[in-house]
Order: structure tokens, then sequence, then C-alpha cells
């Protein structure tokens, strides 16, 4: 462990060597580069966590840039994955990174979670969303959903068996419109919740609720009771 | 009939309130309860089809009952990332 590093966290009351190595020996597969997951990546490989896998099929676009984290105009046109890796992989320390320009489809979800311990859902539809639950639950493996719109967020971790799943909240696509409002500055907030979840999951097994943060205006943060539901469809028998 | 309407994150800050009673004698599922409210505060009617709602934590489908003295949470869907 790189105590020097990590100095400051290792003296943080609430986290500890124990969190530390913790964090070194897990593996996150971050779906999505886009607002979201670059900051959920970036702040991962900070906190020293072990391996990430970062997997997006899109190219940067001059629009994305107010909402991401790392990225800058030179990337424009090129792939979010690969360039946020290399990125990342700057910052040193123990994390190993690796960046894939893929789909995550049927096809490829299976492959991609080979020794993951838990994903970073920063997808952008709902459907490789619940693509991606419906997986993470028949592999038992933890599933920390977030999402996003105009000034606000929302997260769910999912322990699969003993939460509710992404598929109980019953969410709904949108209507087909241009392009999703977002103020730039809420993923970096929403991906700081996204990432405390992975952690309390890794610590405590135990998911907290439905996080659902509003950001200017009237800002306010609650946590939702939510169960799982007897009729899910992905754990409802579980 | 009366249900109490808690209102969670965006839907505090569109309708201005964080709960409503919504009285009425014909209310039979969570639609009519959806319309009632998307009747007193249009800016949800973006949402209409899409709002989620919890009673006792367990998400609802529209066509699922509802009773005297229920208290449901209506929270919005956000699936953008980012």
């Amino acid at each position: 462990m790189d105590d020097i590093r990590f100095d400051r966290q290792l003296r943080a009351e609430s986290w500890g060597k124990e969190t530390q190595q913790l964090l070194e020996q897990t593996s996150v597969l971050v779906i999505g580069a886009g607002g979201l997951g670059s900051h959920s990546a970036n702040l991962l490989v900070r906190l020293g966590i072990g391996r990430i896998v970062i997997v997006d099929s899109d190219v940067v676009e001059i629009s994305n840039l107010p909402r991401v984290a790392v990225f800058d105009k030179a990337d424009v046109g090129n792939s979010k994955a690969l360039v946020l890796a290399e990125k990342l992989s700057r910052i040193g320390g123990p994390c190993s990174i690796v960046g894939k320009n893929l789909c995550v489809n049927e096809d490829s979800i299976e492959g991609l979670l080979d020794g993951i311990d838990i994903v970073v859902d920063a997808t952008d539809n709902i459907q490789t969303r619940l693509l991606v639950n419906r997986a993470c639950v028949n592999k038992k493996i933890f599933f920390v959903y977030a999402g996003l719109e105009q000034s606000s967020g929302m997260i769910l971790g999912v322990v699969p068996g003993q939460s509710a799943c992404l598929e109980c909240l019953r969410l709904q696509e949108r209507p087909k419109e241009s392009a999703v409002p977002v103020v730039g500055s809420v993923p970096g907030i929403v991906a700081g919740l996204q990432v405390s979840e992975v952690i309390s999951l890794l610590r405590a097994n135990m998911p907290l609720g439905l996080i659902v943060i509003q950001c200017f205006s009237s800002l306010n943060l609650e946590v939702l009771e939510v169960k799982k539901r007897v009729d899910c469809p992905v754990c409802g028998g579980l | 009939m009366s249900i109490e309407v808690k209102f969670s994150g965006r839907y505090r800050f569109l309708t201005g309130v964080e709960s409503c009673i919504v009285d009425a004698t014909e209310l039979d599922t969570i639609e009519d309860v959806v319309v009632e409210i998307v009747f007193e505060y249009s800016s949800l009617k973006v949402d209409r089809a899409r709002i989620m709602v919890f009673r006792d934590g367990v998400t609802l489908s529209y066509d699922e009952k509802v009773f005297d003295g229920d208290v449901l949470v209506f929270a919005p869907p956000l699936v953008s990332g980012g």
C-alpha cells in the first residue's frame, strides 16, 4: 500500500488501512464514460481501487466537455473509453486501468463481468441499464446505478438477492427528444454519491436505499426506502 | 377517499410543495391519483406516464389499487448518464 499517496484518507476516521486494502483488491467495471462515468472512474482511480475496466462505444463530442471529467478539446472525435483510460493511467498508484471501445449488449456483457466485483452503471439508456442489472443479479455481482437529468440525480446500490434491483423501480425511458437537459456540474455531484455507495457496498454489503438529490434552486438530498418487488422478473425469485 | 402524496427530489422543486392530500371519491388506481396530481401540478405533465410511485417502499404499477389513507411517494425517473 502506498502510504504516502493515500496519507490523508488513511488518517480519516471513517477510512483506515482496512478500507484501503479492500479497495486495492477490488475490480470495478464502469459502463459509460460520459458525464457520470468519467467522474466516477476518476474518483475510483484516485481513491486507490485495484482494477478498473471502462467501457463505452461513443466518441468525445464538444458538447460533452461541460459535464465530463478529464477530457479536453483535443480529445474530440476519439474514443471516450480509450482516452479516459489513458488519461487516468497518468494518475499512477495501484490501479490497473483498461479501456474498451465497445457496445454493451447481450453478447458482450457476460465476458465483461468476468473477474468483476462491482459494476458502476453510468450508461445513458434504460435498456442497457436493465440488461446490466439483470446480468449482475444473475451472477451475484454488486451493481450501483446512477442517473441524472436537469439538476437532479438518483443512485441505487444493488446487492443481488438481498435488496431491490433496478428492475424493481419500474423505470421508463424518456420520450424521444434530441438530448437530455443536464446542468454541467451535476454529474460530478452524483458521481461522488455513486462512488460513496460503491464503498458502502464493499464495506458493509448493504445499500443505503434510493438516494435522490436535487441540486440548486432547492438543495435537497433524501434516501428513500426501496423494497424488492415480489413480482420482479429479475430478482423476485431470489 | 384521502391519499397523501409526498414529492421527492425534482418534483418538490416543480410543485413547490413537499406533499399534498388528494381527496376524491372516485379514486381507484394509481393512474387516477397521477391524473389528479398532474391536473393540480401541470409542471409534472412532462413525466405523466413515467413517475415512479412508491407505497411502503415498493414501486407500484399504474393499474394497482389505492386505498383510503395510503401514503404514496412520487419520485422522478432519471436515466441519463450525463
